[in-house]
């Protein structure tokens, strides 16, 4: 059969008439798709999830929480022993992460068990939050009208945030599950709140709440302040708005102070952790000959030895990263301007670093993880590849280079500022939010990358960059959605 | 009633066989049947865990195989499974009186070699032991060795033997410092039975504890020199400090040894050259090197091949900067794991065992050690004693040392604390170990490769190596190490940059043309509508 363009116009038409018949909106399809999609990985035994790179004790020690026995590294696990007693660690160390867990805790203890804790009590509160960040996130993307493009959108937002890679961290003690549904709140109160005329109050308490929550993840998403910042005065300089210039002040100076908490809110070993690795895995691991560190500085050279050392060195060290020893003659010879400073006058190794954090940024999953339970005599570290597309896509063909993400940063405020430039006499409020939403995102994608390499170097950086993926992604999500529904070039149909 | 008939013959022939099996195990050679050590108690809160590791190593530079179980896992098929030239009873926690009856009817039963370290002892080894015995509560002791004397460290409770039996042999003396007249024996050895009051951390205990065992065991009697051995020598260590040590050493003829650690990882680096560098100038100082392993971390220990393969990676890059240790000095446990054993010590025929770090109570240890742990023993076994240990004794060159020992001298963190050092050594008169006098050999296995080591020249695969510094490979120059990258990574490097620049062009392509489209746009109409105004 020969298509012509009347029967493509026909058969468009057709399709067209069935998405009208059918009464669920593109929002309501996703929020579907994705509960079947994460529902059945996370919830059916055997259950999926992340499996613990040795990062879990410190979030299970605080939250009442422990290894029943034993477990071969590169397993998930199901069961957890919960504490009855006294715990000296309780909440020790508190973060959004931690009031997901007690949570999950409580439900635990309410409906089945005081000394079991099974860790889907965990994956249901991520789950439910999760549904509720999908819900605004694809409200905010096409709105509520029934119309093929929107569920065009809503098909290509689900394919990106019902992946495996994201929702396997729901079942696991990772931070990572939090981050993520956070971000799908906030980019999503971000959304619906431009698709008003006038500022909704409800939208943008929701829209600063999940900003101040996302903030206190994890020492690292206090980096996201830039962006929030920025997201945040598309809603500030909202026509029509109730407030007065002194909100905008106080508004921006309790985000401003949350970062300081979160960005505080560590350790004192996670501190010397990071420094530590922000060196070793830093400043050594670039160059060829990290001896010449002690040029600047009076550390023995014979430190150089520790390039790409961890501060938990999985087997055998040397010199233990926490010895006095290393302390007094290594990590108190540096700080942070002096690593600044190295990396200012050795701009190229600066910028191998950079690439190389580019490299991995898409790289979703957790190192040395596996994604199934132990059974029978399946192999540990197995990664399940089910809904998995857009992490295998993104990880095998987006460029992977610093200045491509600089460069596709810049056209895409181009294509925004020339937008935002000529629907200006129109007073295109929608797209002018869309605009400072998309810078937000941009500068978290250009600015978090170099300051992670200078905070925690190369360590960790599926935790310290996976916020910068998300962003990007949710860009392209963005620009897909405006660029489908005409608001960058032509009239927009919708208004 | 026929069925039943049957059956008792065929118990009888597999009880028949049963006894020609045993009579065949028993007409092995003795010497290779291990000893077996029943402790009650780790008693970790008074570092019991540290006399336990002590006895073990004592026994290992010995020459004995050890099985080592706790009293209360002791059951009956230890003993009944396998043929064991003595038994060691050591008690490290009086007060707890845990009790094993089926170990006691054991003990009893057994007619090999008994040895009894510590108080409780039971009537019956009273009586092998013949004599009288006292218990000694808070007071100063001094233990004697001929000339040589230390006093005792702890003061703690001890029982000791003050009357000896006829045919007893005292090993050592004990006499109070109030009443310096009375004189206790110290070890008691009565034909097939031994008692020692404690075996603690002084020098001359471990050095009385010593003989003692080769008396009881019919062990060949020798006297050894101590190897003196500067421990805890690390790749991070201050190498000008380590310098100036191995210089003065040599220069006031001090024979020695280093134990060092070494890396797996970053071995191109110039640090590592410059650490293999001051390693070589001990060698040429006729300095021996013992490889020891790294501090394990992690919660997950390496499995055996893992093992190997860092042992064999560090003794590659060691080896081929012309550094060539003659053993191995590992902590005690590692004799004490199977995996450990047979991945790393049993490569070497010189084996240096350091004392175990304590435990502590509060810190459970990361790998949990099984019920019974079996040391092997080595072609030498040597046994480290800190240094520290004979700063009271007087005339401690008079000690004896019935194992080979080496006592061992923490590095030196301070210029101060060197010269500190050689002032000790020097009023120190220990005969210290001259491995070129005493034509020692070793032998040490990684991988395909063997280390050798005999009286004062160092072998590679059995190749004697002439000049030690001759023939290191140049590393004045790391850059030429470096490999080019494969042309499929070039491939696959370029096409990002590519696209990098393709990105470039275009948006530069589209700017000027912007610029262009702008100018016709205002030729076209802003400057007609400003003509048409005018």
């Amino acid at each position: 059969m020969v298509y012509t363009t009347q029967a493509i116009k026909r058969k468009g038409l057709r399709l067209k008439k069935i998405v009208e018949t059918v009464k669920i909106s593109p929002a309501t399809l996703a929020v579907i798709c994705c509960a079947l999609i994460a529902g059945w990985l996370i919830f059916l035994t055997p259950i999926h999830g992340y499996s613990d790179n040795g990062d879990f004790q410190r979030f299970m020690a605080t939250n009442d929480l422990y290894s029943l026995h034993q477990v071969q590294a590169g397993y998930v696990v199901q069961q957890y022993g919960l504490m009855r007693y006294y715990n000296p660690l309780h909440l020790e160390h508190l973060t959004v992460q931690s009031v997901a867990i007690q949570l999950a805790v409580s439900l635990n203890r309410l409906f089945y068990s005081h000394d079991r804790f099974d860790i889907r009590f965990l994956g249901t509160v991520h789950y439910i939050l999760y549904l509720g960040g999908v819900a605004v996130l694809v409200k905010g993307l096409v709105g509520e009208k029934r119309r093929l493009r929107n569920y065009l959108i809503a098909a290509s937002a689900t394919l990106f945030i019902a992946d495996s890679s994201f929702t396997l961290y729901f079942n696991s003690f990772y931070p990572q599950a939090m981050t993520f549904i956070l971000l799908l709140y906030l980019v999503g109160f971000g959304l619906l709140i431009s698709r008003y005329k006038a500022v909704n109050k409800w939208l943008t308490v929701g829209f600063y709440l999940s900003a101040a929550a996302l903030l206190l993840v994890h020492e690292s998403t206090s980096l996201l302040i830039i962006g929030i910042l920025l997201m945040s005065v598309g809603i500030l300089r909202f026509p029509n708005r109730q407030w007065i210039h002194g909100t905008a002040a106080v508004v921006t100076s309790v985000l401003l102070f949350t970062c300081w908490l979160s960005a505080n809110n560590i350790t004192p070993e996670v501190q010397a952790m990071n420094k530590y690795q922000a060196l070793t895995q830093g400043r050594l691991f670039a160059t060829d000959q990290p001896e010449q560190i002690a040029k600047t500085n009076d550390i023995d050279e014979q430190f150089s030895l520790m390039k790409g050392q961890s501060y938990y060195p999985t087997a055998y060290t040397a010199l233990a990263p926490q010895a006095d020893y290393t302390k007094q003659n290594l990590s108190q010879h540096y700080n942070l301007p002096w690593l600044i400073r190295e990396y200012t006058e050795h701009p190229r190794q600066f910028n191998l670093l950079l690439n190389r954090a580019a490299k991995n940024m898409l790289i979703l999953r957790p190192k040395l993880t596996g994604t199934q339970e132990k059974q029978g005599d399946n192999k540990p570290f197995q990664k399940t590849t089910y809904f998995s597309l857009f992490s295998y896509v993104a990880g095998a063909y987006y460029p992977k280079t610093y200045g491509f993400n600089c460069l596709l940063a810049v056209a895409i405020m181009i294509i925004y500022a020339s937008g935002v430039l000529r629907g200006l006499r129109k007073a295109n409020q929608q797209l002018r939010s869309h605009f400072w939403l998309v810078l937000g995102l941009l500068s978290v994608v250009v600015l978090v990358p170099p300051v992670t390499i200078v905070l925690y170097g190369m360590a960790n950086l599926v935790t310290h960059l996976l916020p910068v993926a998300i962003c990007l992604t949710l860009t392209g999500l963005i620009l897909l959605s405006d660029v489908l529904q005409h608001r960058l070039w032509r009239h927009s149909d919708e208004a | 009633m026929k069925r039943k008939s049957y059956f008792g013959w065929l118990l009888l022939a597999v009880l028949l066989v049963i006894g020609v099996e045993r009579t065949a195990i028993q007409a092995e050679a003795t010497d290779d049947q291990p000893v077996l050590l029943v402790y009650d108690s780790k008693n970790v809160a008074e570092h019991g865990d540290l006399n336990l590791d002590r006895c073990q190593r004592l026994l290992t530079s010995l020459g004995l195989r050890v099985r080592t179980v706790q009293l209360s896992q002791y059951h009956q098929q230890i003993l009944k499974n396998s043929q064991y030239q003595g038994i060691i009873t050591m008690v490290n926690w009086a007060q707890s009186r845990s009790k094993n009856p089926i170990f006691k009817r054991d003990r009893a039963r057994f007619n090999g070699i008994k040895l009894h370290i510590g108080p409780n002892l039971q009537a019956e080894e009273r009586q092998a032991l013949g004599g009288t015995f006292k218990t000694l509560t808070h007071q100063q002791l001094n233990l004697h060795q001929g000339r040589a004397r230390q006093p005792l460290s702890e003061n703690k409770t001890l029982l000791v033997n003050n009357q000896l039996a006829d045919n007893a042999l005292s090993i050592g003396q004990l006499t109070s410092q109030t009443q310096p007249s009375t004189v206790y024996s110290y070890g008691v050895v009565r034909k097939q039975m031994g008692f020692l009051p404690e075996l603690g951390k002084d020098g001359l205990s471990m050095a009385l504890a010593g003989q003692l065992l080769t008396r009881l065991f019919r062990l060949p009697s020798r006297t050894h020199r101590p190897i003196l051995t500067i421990t805890g020598i690390t790749p991070y260590t201050r190498l000008d400090h380590l310098q100036r040590l191995i210089d003065q050493l040599a220069s006031r003829g001090f024979p020695f040894a280093l134990s060092i650690v070494s890396v797996a990882q970053n071995t191109d680096l110039k640090a590592f050259h410059r650490y293999t560098a001051v390693l070589r100038s001990a060698e040429n100082a006729g300095g021996l090197i013992f490889w020891s392993p790294a501090t394990e971390t992690g919660t997950q220990r390496l499995n055996e091949p893992d093992l190997r393969s860092v042992f064999q990676i560090e003794l590659a890059s060691l080896g081929a900067d012309r550094v060539i240790p003659v053993g191995v000095s590992a902590a005690g446990y590692w004799n004490r794991s199977v995996q450990r054993q047979r991945a790393v010590l049993s490569q070497a025929t010189h084996v240096l065992m350091l004392p175990d770090q304590p435990q502590k109570l509060e810190q459970p240890p990361a790998e949990p050690e099984s019920a019974v742990t079996n040391s092997q023993r080595f072609d030498t076994g040597i046994v480290g004693i800190p240094f520290k240990a004979f700063e009271t004794a007087a005339f401690p060159e008079k000690i004896k040392f019935a194992q080979p020992t080496a006592l061992l001298v923490a590095m030196p963190a301070r210029q101060s604390e060197i010269d500190d050092l050689m002032q000790q050594l020097q009023s120190s008169s220990f005969q210290w170990f001259d491995p070129v006098q005493s034509h020692l050999k070793t032998t040490l296995k990684a991988a395909a490769t063997s280390y050798g080591y005999r009286s004062g020249q160092y072998l590679v695969n059995d190749e004697p190596i002439t000049d030690l510094d001759g023939d290191v490979a140049n590393f004045s120059d790391p850059h030429q190490r470096v490999a080019e990258p494969s042309w499929m990574n070039q491939i696959i490097q370029w096409q990002s940059q590519a696209l990098l620049w393709l990105f470039t062009g275009i948006g530069l392509l589209l700017a000027g043309l912007l610029i262009v489209g702008w100018r016709i746009y205002r030729g076209k109409f802003i400057h007609s509508r400003l003509n048409k105004d005018r």
